[in-house]
């Protein structure tokens, strides 16, 4: 009995080592690593897929020393589905895609304007596919931002994904991953934004940046917000950990804060029948930088003259916002909706069809506590 | 070589039926809640708590009136027949949540790690290991799921830990959004899907310890684990997780640790102990059952055939979506749980009511 | 009917063994004895015999030169037996006067078997006959070669002593002895081993030892169906678990002061005659990690190298086969710094990822086999050419790539932490690495559980493998991972028969 057992996993076994498709076919050396995938949509209503991936022949012939840049090479694919553009890489690399390495996902202007319905279903439903993946909008096509070339090297997905990733140090960039992507995509409002990326030439030099955040409104690009009123909207939606902020305080003075904490509180009351939205938010910040010469001490009343004016600017930008998302964009991008439905149920199943006019007619009340805890190397009096 | 049957501790045994019950919950597929809210289920471990006691009420008066026997070992005194029907039908129930168990992971595998590949050998060999688990005994399973236990508790705090920072309360849903009835539905399918009760009906006379605290201990520690997953899918993926085959699968792939991300990996590792030691389980009580109320064949044997039958039907099912949703059904599960925890209890202390009047009267 | 076939193949092969049990007696005819011996040694030419003339009477001295001490022989029995007087004696009363009046000698043993006198005369012993007599005067006088007590050469310990056991069981027993000065502890002599009919010394301590667990280690012993014995490992799966594992319920130690601290935890220890390595019985997998330093040593300190012990053995176990797992199924794992230098390594070499793995841990297997079985002196070539060829040549001509070379270095380094466990550590790592590269991280998780339930399964003596763990001993657990210091441990005994079956 024992030796019947034995020879069957044997012969299993043999079945397995030998079955060496499966196991060439998924080896690392026969995949092709993508970098990032970038999609438009030609006029004839195919798609246009770029694909950024690692240069193996190059790497493995490169100096291994020079990990920092790995070589990298663009492919550009059609298909009637993204699936289909993506699998002909195949064709003309003779590997098989990962895309489980893939660091970023940038749509391009034809797909964001009109199209994301189409495209989003393939990087949920495809196991491979990274659920923390970066997703940009391109300012005009997605091929342009991953071909870019500064000199003779392509602009990498990772420099791409690390820039998008820096809005935790740097407020002015709205992160969005696809899960989070998907979150709103699924709820009742279908808004939200992503950050905006163009190629920009400088002194014959190309480099990809990040120039603001593009508001969506029911799954369609509605404006581009700049970077400056990105810090605003990362802070209404709780998502600021550390930025740079500067104002005027007095007459030719600017101050600079660097932000170290924030946390922002959104409560919903009714009245009269409708939603009234009280946004709190905490910030602690240390000043960084003040213009208009050096001093060695500082009085009090300037200290809190820098608080009071920090607090009313922020406030008075973050209501600024706040109108131009729901009464200039129609975007509820700061997923105050949200609130609604989780607060005010029974209103939220009454109302849930025509929640853009709520939002536009609902009041909404920004409170700032902005505590400035250093000033470096400077005295109070 | 067959491995004498003893008894194990009470903490052996729920740690087993823990891992156990944890597998089900990890391999929790987001169809079976499609229309109930995502913070109802939070809510709904509650709900199942509850219902687990009640249908566990006529399991404990039995217990109470013999704990040496299990309701098998009571009917047989009574009539030959009835315990060979009653322990017919506890084996059909077990191979059913065996085959469930197996095609689960195979849909896992099949779908996750494998998409292109045949899993016919995969299964064999999974269905293999398993059958060896049981052939080596019930004192052997017990003691591997206390050592499983010490991977995958630390595994799944682990992975929790590392989701606490992507946690936004926002993706909260209102309670009772649906309505109770919606999550009392879902509660309900919950303890039909587990199949620990009708184990704990036939080993708990081969445990040895304060068995009441250590059901507690189970019932709350693998209700308090469900809530806190929901918890952490909820506020972290949100919508998201309705999109996903695998919610806590895709959970895990979330998490990131220094430079390391997606720990879904941990989390298959988790899944397969989990599985092993559930199917092992199923295996050994399927033959231990066969053996004692049939006898004829050896264990050997019997696990064997066990293993057998449960390879043809997972590969019947196997990459046939269509026939794991019709195997893998939530009235199937609730018919089989209330038959073998309520019914067939529920007719055995019958008897014995019967029979103890009887002795009374003849004194 | 292939296992008939397979049994008949057995009988035509296995010369049967033909040792009588019968007793022989010592004849009254010393010619008759005399030939008797001579039959049974043949002529090996290291049997010596001499005929004394001691009072008129005949007196015949047999001793296997090499095994005794001639200096010792000639002064201590020979001499002051023909220099005694023995005129009124005879026979009987001759070997008795011999043997309680004339030598000092305390070795010393009257038997009236003449094939137990041979076996003692190849164990050291001089015989004495003569005519008229039904007995045989066996004088111990051992002087057989040994080595002297040297270093340990496999475990190696920084703060405890420097002795290690030798060939010769006696003086390893009295290694013992000087280390637990208590009559507790005891000796049990059992014979193994047909033909060479070794000494195997069974030691514990009587106050705490299970006499269970004893009896049925020497009855293990005594049914061990051997025909040679000649070494500890001999006896090893006599006294292992029936059931098949690919750990072993059974440990060894070549120190004398660990075997003490095992038979003072209530173990069974086994010195086999010949083998510098005692068996330890029944042996638990945790104590693979423990060393005599960590008890030598401050706690947290102990505990630090105790947890480095458990990540090698991981590290060991697992390190070749997930990376080949990742690198074929779960690449998604890889972090993104590493992905290009894995990619473009692993690009330029021609074997799949788990045909590299399986390659290059052979030529690890052979390069430290080739390493032990070498003579010293060519020991350093050895080490040159595997540095050389494994390492540079192999990376620079694009057969294996660096990273591979770097699991396999940490890999090798790492199993020599808990070498006692090597030998399954190999055997598991080839197979994690095929079940790697064919099923993923879900092979190896399944091939580890299946592992974890055989080790589950081992229960030497009742005492399971796995314990303390499981089952759960919390009492245990200061001396699992975490070592308490000596003033709480020394309170209480941590004894093999309280721990739960």
């Amino acid at each position: 009995m024992r030796k019947a057992i034995i020879g069957v996993l044997v012969i299993l076994l043999s079945v397995f080592i030998f079955n060496e498709n499966e196991i060439y076919r998924k080896d690392i050396r026969n995949r092709l690593v993508i970098q990032g995938i970038g999609i438009d949509m030609n006029d004839n209503g195919s798609y246009s897929v770029t694909i950024q991936a690692i240069d193996t022949n190059a790497q493995s012939a490169a100096s291994s020393d020079d990990a920092s840049q790995p070589p990298l090479k663009t492919f550009k694919t059609e298909g009637n589905t993204i699936y289909t553009a993506l699998k002909s890489v195949t064709e003309l690399e003779g590997k098989v895609p990962l895309y489980s390495q893939n660091r970023v996902i940038i749509l391009g202007k034809s797909i964001t304007e009109e199209n994301m319905d189409d495209v989003i279903d393939f990087f949920v439903r495809d196991v491979e596919n990274s659920s923390s993946v970066c997703i940009a909008a391109a300012e005009k096509t997605a091929g342009e931002i991953l071909e870019a070339k500064n000199g003779d090297e392509y602009i990498s997905a990772r420099n791409i994904e690390t820039a998008i990733n820096s809005n935790e140090f740097d407020g002015r960039i709205f992160r969005l991953q696809l899960y989070e992507l998907i979150n709103r995509y699924n709820s009742s409002t279908k808004d939200f934004a992503l950050p905006m990326l163009s190629v920009v030439e400088k002194d014959k030099e190309k480099s990809v940046e990040i120039i603001g955040t593009a508001v969506f409104n029911n799954t369609r690009y509605r404006e581009k917000i700049s970077k400056g009123e990105t810090v605003f909207l990362n802070m209404l939606y709780n998502t600021i950990n550390n930025s740079a902020l500067s104002y005027d305080y007095e007459d030719g003075k600017k101050v600079s804060l660097n932000i170290v904490g924030a946390e922002t509180k959104r409560k919903i009351v009714m009245k009269d029948g409708m939603p009234s939205f009280k946004i709190t938010i905490k910030l602690k910040a240390d000043i960084a930088e003040i213009t208009g010469g050096v001093s060695a001490k500082m009085e009090v009343k300037e200290l809190d003259k820098i608080n009071s004016t920090g607090e009313e600017y922020i406030k008075t930008e973050s209501t600024k916002l706040i109108n131009k998302m729901y009464n200039g964009y129609n975007s509820d991008a700061l997923g105050l909706a949200r609130l609604i439905y989780i607060n005010e149920k029974n209103f939220f199943k009454e109302n849930e069809k025509n929640l853009d006019s709520v939002l536009q007619k609902s009041n909404y009340e920004v409170e700032v506590n902005l505590e400035i805890r250093r000033i470096g190397h400077e005295f109070v009096v | 070589m067959e491995l004498t049957k003893g008894k194990i501790s009470t903490f052996q045994f729920f740690t087993m039926l823990f891992l156990s019950r944890t597998l089900t919950t990890v391999t929790y597929l987001s169809s079976y809640t499609e229309n109930i809210r995502l913070s109802d289920m939070l809510i709904q471990p509650i709900f199942r708590i509850g219902i687990g006691i009640v249908i566990m009420l006529p399991l404990y008066l039995l217990y109470r009136s013999s704990t040496s026997e299990n309701l098998l070992d009571m009917t047989i005194r009574k009539s030959k027949i009835l315990a060979r029907i009653i322990s017919l039908v506890y084996v059909i129930f077990f191979f059913y949540f065996t085959v469930v168990t197996i095609a689960r992971l195979d849909l896992f595998a099949g779908t996750i790690v494998f998409p292109e590949t045949d899993m016919t050998y995969i299964l064999i060999f999974a269905i293999i290991l398993c059958c060896y688990g049981a052939f080596l005994g019930f004192e052997t399973l017990g003691r591997s799921s206390v050592l499983s236990a010490v991977f995958v508790i630390p595994a799944l705090i682990f992975i929790m830990l590392t989701l606490t920072k992507k946690v936004d309360f926002l993706n909260l849903t209102p309670i009772f959004y649906n309505g109770v009835d919606s999550v009392l539905k879902v509660s309900v399918d919950s303890v039909g899907q587990t199949v620990e009760y009708a184990i704990i009906a036939l080993a708990l006379p081969r445990v040895k310890g304060n068995i009441k605290k250590g059901f507690f201990i189970w019932l709350v520690s693998q209700t308090f684990l469900m809530a806190v997953m929901f918890f952490f899918a909820c506020t972290v993926m949100g919508n998201f997780a309705s999109t996903q085959l695998f919610p806590f699968h895709t959970l895990a792939s979330l998490a990131e640790f220094a430079m390391f991300g997606r720990l879904d990996a941990i989390f298959t590792s988790v899944w397969i102990m989990c599985a092993f030691i559930k199917a092992g389980l199923l295996i050994y009580l399927q033959s231990d059952i066969l053996t004692t109320y049939f006898g004829k064949l050896k264990r050997t044997t019997y696990i064997i055939a066990i293993g057998f039958l449960t390879i043809i039907g997972n590969i019947l099912i196997s990459g046939q979506i269509k026939r794991f949703t019709f195997v893998d059904n939530s009235m199937i599960k609730i018919v089989l749980t209330f038959i073998t925890v309520v019914v067939t209890p529920l007719i055995v202390l019958v008897f014995r009511r019967k029979e103890k009047k009887k002795c009374e009267k003849q004194l | 009917m292939s296992e008939n076939w397979f049994d008949r193949k057995i009988d035509e092969i296995t010369i049967k063994d033909n040792n009588s049990t019968e007793k022989r007696f010592v004849d009254t005819d010393l010619q008759k004895n005399m030939i008797y011996v001579k039959q049974q040694f043949g002529d090996a030419f290291d049997v010596k015999y001499r005929k004394y003339n001691a009072s008129g009477k005949k007196v015949y001295f047999v001793m296997v030169d090499g095994m005794c001490d001639s200096l010792l022989a000639t002064e201590q029995v020979i001499l002051p037996i023909i220099e005694a007087d023995f005129s009124d004696e005879s026979g009987d009363k001759l070997i008795y006067s011999a043997a309680d009046r004339v030598s000092a000698s305390i070795d010393k043993a009257i038997t009236n078997d003449i094939d137990e006198a041979i076996r003692e005369a190849i164990y050291g012993s001089i015989l004495m006959l003569t005519e008229d007599s039904h007995f045989v005067v066996m004088f111990g006088v051992q002087g057989f070669p040994k080595r002297a007590v040297l270093e340990p050469s496999t475990e190696m310990q920084e703060r405890g002593s420097r002795e290690a056991f030798v060939e010769s069981f006696k003086d390893n027993v009295t290694m013992i002895r000087r280390r637990v000065r208590s009559p507790v502890f005891k000796t049990q002599i059992v014979e193994v081993g047909n033909t060479t009919k070794t000494r195997a010394c069974v030691c514990y301590m009587s106050d705490r030892v299970d006499k269970k667990m004893l009896e049925s280690v020497v009855e293990r012993l005594k049914s061990s169906t051997l025909d040679t014995v000649l070494g500890s490992g001999y006896l090893q799966p006599f006294l292992d678990t029936k059931y098949p594992s690919i750990f072993s319920g059974v440990g060894f130690t070549e120190r004398p002061d660990v075997l003490t601290a095992k038979i003072s935890e209530g173990k069974v220890c086994i010195i086999v005659d010949g083998t510098p390595n005692a068996l330890i019985v029944p042996y638990l997998f945790v104590e693979h990690f423990y060393s005599l330093d960590d008890y030598l040593k401050r706690p947290y300190y102990a505990t630090f190298i105790r947890v480095l012990k458990i990540v090698s053995f991981l590290f060991s176990v697992f390190l070749p086969g997930l990376y080949v797992a990742i690198c074929t199924f779960h690449q998604e794992i890889i972090p993104e710094t590493m992905i290009f230098g894995i990619t473009g390594q692993e690009s330029r070499t021609p074997l799949p990822v788990m045909f590299e793995a399986l390659l290059i841990h052979l030529i690890y297997e052979i390069v430290r086999e080739g390493g032990l079985r070498m003579p010293k002196s060519v020991g350093h070539a050895i080490s040159i050419v595997g540095a050389l060829v494994i390492g540079e040549s192999a990376v620079t001509a694009g057969i294996l790539s660096a990273p591979m070379l770097i699991v396999v270095g940490l890999t090798a380094v790492s199993s020599f932490v808990v070498s006692t466990l090597y030998e399954p550590v190999a055997i598991l790592r080839f197979t994690f690495i095929i079940v790697g590269g064919i099923s993923g991280l879900y092979g190896i998780m399944l091939c580890f559980s299946a592992v974890l339930i055989n080790a589950s399964a081992i229960n030497p003596y009742g005492v399971p493998f796995t314990s303390p763990l499981s089952p759960t001993k919390m009492g245990a657990f200061r001396d699992l991972v975490f070592r308490v210091g000596w003033k709480t441990m020394g309170k209480r005994r941590m004894q093999v028969n309280k721990l739960e079956k």
